[in-house]
């Protein structure tokens, strides 16, 4: 199993490949660690607000990680 | 004279109600909704954190199968504990999924359609009942002989009708639809697609490849295919409609892509679902699901390792 987040200044949506993994921050702000398994991904940040966030799809390589250093797969919203 | 004339007329009434036999089709999808269909997330409910999350994988072995996975069934109902609100609730209403391969299949198949009266009738429905003597009494009858002359229609096919009208009352992948969400685990039925030698599962996720609607699908034509036993029966076609429907899910073009998947994992799931897509595969055909994974813990082993799974757990975990 891999671990990864999703910084960004703004809450938004994690979807990976496709499929919506929840939220990206918890209602105090912190990063919420997200489980998908080894290999490639595409993953994308969705606001509520329909703002685009950059990149607009990530396509990364998951691998070697663990709950304590997940893989980091950062946006900046607008 | 009289006599020849009434029996040429009943022979060709005959050959006019057989028609051209022809084994069901499977109807076309036009196009993908994930919001609709036999998944997963269509048929329960939002699994809740504070739930048991029971999910049951029955394997084959005949009506011995059959009969174990009943027994556990039955365990499972006595099996009760405090709910976080302080009553008390069975092990069997949290069962969240049933991933089934042959044998097994006719108990999570019966109990799926009809959970209120399964206790009660499917020992003498199916278990107590010879079904090999039923099967084997029907090759005797010369309206199938006539009906196995045609190529598009085989025994399994006759297996299928004959598990429908004894076991379960002709109901279709639409009839679980209809039932109330919730009230029926999701039930995952696995045959093996022999032309690519992988499992093979009755969900809208999987027809989504063969753009094909499985609520179109008798239940019994998918518990025939999950206990399609090679020789003794041909494998069981679906047509796949190659025209399109829809993308296929992200994670398999990124498995396939050789620049980007140097490692190579889950090359081989994501080769098999696309070849559904190959413009020269016409038909699936499925023989047991023992071929591939005769406890049934494939899928659940797949839904609890990755987000690749159409009912992923970790997704659900996400």
């Amino acid at each position: 199993m891999e671990f990864f987040v999703c910084p960004c200044s703004k809450t938004g949506h994690i979807i990976l490949d496709g499929h919506d993994q929840g939220p990206n921050k918890d209602n105090s702000g912190k990063l919420l660690t997200k489980q998908c398994n080894a290999g490639f991904h595409t993953i994308s940040l969705k606001l509520g607000s329909g703002a685009a966030c950059s990149p607009l799809q990530a396509h990364v390589d998951i691998y070697d990680t663990d709950p304590i250093s997940p893989k980091e797969v950062a946006f900046q919203c607008a | 004279m009289r006599v020849r004339v009434v029996g040429l007329i009943g022979c060709l009434l005959g050959l006019f109600s057989a028609g051209c036999a022809h084994y069901p089709d499977n109807p076309p999808l036009s196009e993908l909704s994930p919001q609709a269909g036999y998944r997963y997330s269509v048929v329960r409910e939002e699994a809740k954190p504070e739930n048991p999350f029971v999910l049951l994988a029955f394997s084959g072995g005949g009506t011995r199968a059959a009969a174990f996975s009943f027994g556990l069934m039955e365990e499972l109902r006595q099996v009760s504990y405090a709910a976080p609100d302080g009553s008390r609730r069975r092990l069997l209403d949290s069962v969240e999924i049933v991933s089934s391969v042959s044998g097994g299949s006719f108990t999570s198949a019966y109990y799926a359609l009809f959970p209120e009266r399964f206790f009660d009738d499917f020992p003498e429905r199916f278990l107590y009942r010879n079904i090999q003597a039923g099967l084997v009494l029907r090759l005797f009858n010369p309206y199938n002989w006539y009906r196995l002359a045609f190529p598009n229609f085989s025994r399994i096919d006759m297996a299928a009708e004959y598990y429908g009208n004894t076991v379960f009352e002709g109901k279709s992948f639409a009839d679980l639809l209809a039932r109330p969400r919730g009230s029926a685990p999701f039930l995952v039925l696995n045959a093996t697609d022999i032309g690519i030698a992988h499992r093979f599962e009755f969900t809208q996720d999987q027809f989504d490849l063969l753009c094909s609607d499985l609520a179109g699908v008798a239940v019994s034509r998918a518990v025939a295919a999950s206990s399609n036993f090679p020789v003794a029966f041909a494998p069981l076609t679906l047509d796949i409609y190659p025209k399109g429907c829809g993308a296929l899910p992200d994670w398999i073009p990124n498995a396939l892509d050789p620049q980007q998947n140097g490692e190579k994992s889950r090359v081989f799931d994501a080769r098999a679902a696309a070849s559904y897509r190959e413009p020269d595969r016409k038909f699936a055909h499925l023989l047991d699901g023992g071929l591939s994974d005769n406890l049934g813990l494939r899928g659940p082993f797949q839904a609890v390792t990755t987000t690749d799974s159409a009912w992923s757990l970790v997704q659900l975990q996400n």
